[in-house]
């Protein structure tokens, strides 16, 4: 895969991400700033962005947004659990919204 | 003239927030403590929205329930939620306490595993939470955030999940499924109390809810 594709791609994944913040904050706000790890500001401000602002954010050569976790070890612990998948994901989601709570 | 308008609209969403409580599961006593609605008009809103007359008795009120290995992990993540819409989110109470709970039951539905916490607990432990009886309190390893008993020295506290008991390897799916064999109607929080007493020790919950579980067991 060469760069121009996978510049492309990043863009497409930018915008992705954009459209799809918008329509879960239009559908229930406080839900999808919780999901999405969004201050009330941010949130506010991708609501009202227009379609060509948006397309105009997305193209960049870098990610938009990065991983909730900061923490290499949370993210292994996580991984590494060897008991319980389904208890894997309840742990992931966990920690996540508590992941939210500290970049706020 | 404006007053009387409000008043109106205050009371659809009284309304709203009952009917949103009864499709959740809520009990009688949870309606009337959460909404304005009398009694009666709260009978016939359950009745709409079931079609059965609410269940009696009394709400679960131990605090030690939450702090068992499955409901524990259950409890923390709700909790945590909760925690997480009201304080950095600025939702009120009891929006984000329904808010918080589909959001939870949202993450069990993709697990594929069964609600533990059932509403009315849910809504019980927030009350713990209210009264100070419980806490939350840091896992040592994982950092994630779970629920204690308030006052409980937590320096080196591990997590159920971090540093699970013996006994929590048998997944609610392999439950499940020695239940289809043998045919048992058990319910979802039977299920849980069936842990610790095959492992002989003491079970920590009271009995009072069993029974009234089984329209959440959703058996196909």
């Amino acid at each position: 895969m060469n760069i121009e594709e996978l510049l492309e791609e990043i863009q497409d994944t930018n915008l992705t991400y954009l459209l799809l913040a918008q329509r879960l904050l239009k559908e229930d706000y406080a839900a999808a700033q919780f999901r999405l790890k969004l201050t009330d500001d941010m949130a506010k401000l991708l609501m009202s962005l227009s379609t060509r602002q948006l397309s105009r954010l997305a193209r960049t050569n870098q990610f938009l947004f990065r991983l909730c976790f900061d923490n290499a070890d949370q993210v292994q612990k996580i991984v590494g659990e060897k008991r319980d998948s389904a208890m894997m994901q309840t742990h992931a989601s966990l920690l996540m919204s508590r992941a939210a709570a500290a970049n706020a | 003239m404006e007053n009387s308008e409000k008043s109106l609209v205050a009371r659809m969403h009284q309304v709203q927030l009952a009917v949103n409580l009864i499709e959740l599961g809520a009990r009688l006593q949870v309606l009337e403590t959460e909404t304005d609605l009398s009694r009666g008009r709260l009978l016939r809103l359950y009745k709409e929205v079931r079609g059965i007359s609410p269940p009696k008795g009394m709400l679960p009120f131990s605090t030690d329930w939450f702090l068992t290995w499955g409901p524990n992990i259950h409890s923390s993540l709700f909790y945590g939620i909760y925690e997480t819409l009201t304080q950095e989110q600025g939702c009120k109470r009891i929006d984000a306490f329904v808010k918080a709970y589909r959001l939870y039951l949202e993450q069990v539905m993709l697990d594929d595993s069964e609600p533990v916490l059932g509403l009315n607990r849910a809504w019980t432990l927030l009350r713990f939470f209210e009264s100070g009886l419980l806490e939350l309190a840091e896992c040592t390893s994982c950092h994630g955030r779970f629920v204690m008993h308030a006052h409980t020295p937590c320096k080196d506290y591990v997590c159920g999940i971090c540093r699970p008991p013996s006994r929590a390897g048998k997944t609610s799916k392999a439950r499940s499924k020695l239940q289809e064999t043998t045919g048992q109607d058990n319910v979802v929080v039977d299920m849980q109390h069936a842990q610790p007493v095959a492992n002989g020790d003491t079970p920590a919950a009271e009995p009072v809810e069993l029974p009234r579980k089984r329209v959440a067991g959703g058996r196909h």
